[in-house]
């Protein structure tokens, strides 16, 4: 068993890793930017090492400064959590070249399944079916050649990408060069790699992913499906499980897929096989992310797994504690993802000081977050917060338990899109399951102003503030008048208050 | 019992009248209103969170102060601006006179991020809803849309550029003279 695990990342996840690192006894090293000095992940673990400015560039995704730490600090694994060096397999290669464990899989299996293209290949050969689509394209004419061949609409997707970025749907050849030049200037801002690939685009889809476990001695345990099919630009908003569609005979045929592509790889780690589900039940294979994901917590809260634990353990060689038929599940789990965007502003990110940040709690509710009062919310990292999770014997029991934690959840300094999260999860399309990857282009967020009742709240809570009618007189005292007209101002509240009036003695 | 003045900064503004009751209640009433309300506003610890009860029920607030007699109230979602002053009978025409209009817009960076593609020059004529520019935030790329329609009359930004939220990018002259400056 390992010692000491460096988590080569930041915010909620590198917290959640933290918090498995002691679950387990094991010593776990932090590794911080500039910016993030002062994060729980920080706080929380054994050891911190700064590793640079707050570029992801220069910290999260340098690996040399990376595996120097390590060694440092004596780690004999590194947990790269998602995002920044998760499904990079040169990081993977220094790890090992630098005598560390990397918690996830082998570069090879990495190479097989991570690239999407070879991914595909991959399950080709595990006789999954896949989407129509392409190999890895730089080129302009390639990529029309390619869309012309598959006929439109089409995907653009990042071959070296993941979490939905630098992707696009073109509906017609006019758009589609504009659209590759965006595309492939994204995959490479993101990723450092400007390929990209073409898809056949199915319509209408429901994303579904399955969650597998799998140990070095063969042993590859599906957990069965999620259903992510609420996402805004490709980026899943809300993840539930099980799938409201998925019935028995179904979830047994994808999780026998992502058995198969796992086995193929020679795969041993956690991770996520991903589908679309079209109408007529058929799935196709899109990708695997060979590591942890955001959305696991709703997977966990269903079959009662600590999928992080027993990451590290199959990592550090044990033999996986449960199969398939021991798995049990229970009720139904539903995740929003919190981020730091203004449903009410065209969903710009929105940056600054979080001047108060109050989670949820209560019976079925898990959040898993790295917010704290004053934590600077800088553009240089992606915009999630929080992720709320809400258990419930069915559906709805989560649903009404989501409601009420988003509800309590406060946020002051930053905008979020817990108001938009709280209006999908009342549209009666999401209530009944209707649901697939266009659904937020259907939902899109409804204005909304303050009803009067709220105005009135508002506007009284500014004169009793404004006027020190607070009950314990907490208010500072008014700064010294500075013109004739404010002097007067005071000295007639004196005169009529007999200076006091708020006070209740 | 005393009258006071809530303005909310777009230009509207409500009267109240407070009173003290016996055994420090307060109550307030909006002008217009027939309506009473009881009302206790406190501090919940430090933080900025204050609990209202307005007629026995619970809303929790959080409030900051701005400037001397005035707050930023968030209810939900919503950031509401007031000052307050005293009641007085010259108060609500000077309210009026503050409210004044004006045809030069400037776009501002709603985040801090990076220009991307500038896609508007000076002296072109664009149209509400018109992408001017995008700009990198979080990795995602935005589209920065004109806020009326108008006339390009400066562009301080060029592709590459790193921007601070609320720094100008563009400015616009609007067409029409009866534009405000909201946007």
């Amino acid at each position: 068993m390992f010692r000491k695990v460096l988590v080569a990342n930041r915010g909620e996840i590198a917290l959640r890793i933290v918090r498995a690192l002691r679950d387990l006894s094991i010593r776990s090293v932090a590794i911080y930017s500039d910016v993030d000095r002062l994060s729980p992940h920080v706080r929380y673990a054994d050891e911190a090492y700064h590793i640079g400015p707050a570029p992801a560039r220069e910290s999260y995704l340098n690996i040399e400064r990376i595996i120097d730490v390590a060694k440092k600090a004596g780690a004999d694994a590194i947990h790269p959590g998602y995002g920044f060096l998760a499904e990079n397999s040169d990081f993977a290669e220094a790890c090992a070249a630098a005598g560390l464990t990397f918690i996830g899989p082998t570069p090879e299996s990495m190479r097989l399944l991570g690239d999407k293209v070879a991914a595909r290949k991959t399950a080709e050969r595990a006789n999954v079916p896949v989407i129509p689509g392409s190999d890895e394209l730089t080129s302009l004419d390639d990529i029309r050649r390619a869309a012309d061949r598959i006929g439109y609409p089409v995907m653009l997707k990042a071959a070296a990408g993941g979490g939905g970025k630098g992707v696009r749907v073109v509906r017609s050849a006019d758009e589609l060069e504009r659209a590759a030049a965006a595309a492939m200037q994204e995959a490479k801002a993101a990723f450092g790699n400007p390929a990209i690939y073409v898809e056949k685009q199915l319509w209408p889809v429901r994303h579904i992913e399955v969650q597998i476990i799998a140990d070095q001695y063969g042993n590859i345990v599906p957990m069965g499906e999620r259903e992510c099919s609420i996402q805004r630009r490709h980026q899943k908003l809300i993840e539930e499980c099980p799938s409201p569609v998925v019935d028995p005979l179904l979830r047994r045929a994808l999780c026998r897929a992502a058995v198969r592509i796992a086995r193929q790889a020679d795969y041993h780690n956690v991770g996520t096989v991903e589908f679309l589900l079209t109408a007529d039940r058929s799935f196709y294979f899109i990708e695997m992310n060979t590591r942890l994901q955001v959305e696991h917590p709703v997977t966990e809260m269903v079959t009662g797994v600590d999928l992080v634990k027993d990451q590290i353990l199959v990592a550090a060689g044990e033999e996986l504690p449960y199969d398939e038929a021991e798995l049990l599940t229970r009720g139904w789990a539903i995740e929003c993802r919190i981020v730091a965007e203004d449903p009410f502003n065209n969903f710009l990110p929105s940056v600054g000081k979080v001047m108060l940040a109050r989670e949820p709690a209560g019976p079925g509710i898990r959040v898993e977050s790295a917010l704290y009062d004053g934590i600077e919310i800088t553009p240089y990292y992606d915009s999630l917060l929080a992720k709320v999770t809400a258990w419930g014997r069915n559906r709805e029991g989560a649903r009404t338990r989501m409601k009420r934690a988003l509800t309590e959840f406060r946020v002051e300094g930053v905008a979020t899109n817990i108001p938009y999260l709280l209006q999908i999860l009342d549209t009666p399309a999401f209530i009944a399951g209707d649901i697939d990857t266009a659904f937020l282009d259907r939902y899109q967020v409804q204005p909304s102003e303050p009803v009067e009742e709220q105005r009135l709240a508002a506007e009284v809570a500014a004169l009793l503030f404004t006027t020190g009618a607070i009950e314990d007189g907490r208010r500072p005292a008014p700064a010294a008048p500075t013109r004739a007209g404010r002097s007067e101002w005071r000295r007639q509240m004196t005169l009529s208050t007999g200076g006091s009036w708020w006070r209740n003695s | 019992m005393e009258k006071f003045v809530v303005s909310d900064g777009n230009g509207s503004a409500a009267t109240y009248e407070i009173e003290r009751l016996a055994g420090g209640e307060v109550r307030v009433r909006r002008e217009g209103s027939d309506t009473w309300h009881t009302a206790q506003l406190e501090a919940v610890g430090n933080s900025g969170l204050f609990l209202l009860l307005l007629d026995h029920r619970p809303v929790e607030l959080y409030i900051q102060e701005r400037g001397r007699n005035g707050a930023v109230v968030t209810i939900g979602r919503h950031n509401l601006k007031y000052e307050v002053e005293r009641w007085r009978p010259s108060l609500l025409r000077r309210q009026e006179s503050r409210r004044r209009p004006t045809g030069l817009i400037e776009v501002t960076a709603p985040m801090t991020g990076t220009i991307v593609e500038v896609g508007c020059a000076v002296g072109d004529r664009v149209e509400q809803g018109q992408v001017l520019l995008v700009m990198e935030s979080m990795k995602m790329n935005n589209e920065i849309r004109a806020p009326a329609t108008g006339e390009v009359s400066a562009v301080e930004v060029a592709p590459g550029q790193r921007v601070n939220a609320g720094q100008v990018m563009v400015r616009i002259r609007a067409a029409g003279a009866d534009e405000t400056g909201n946007h």
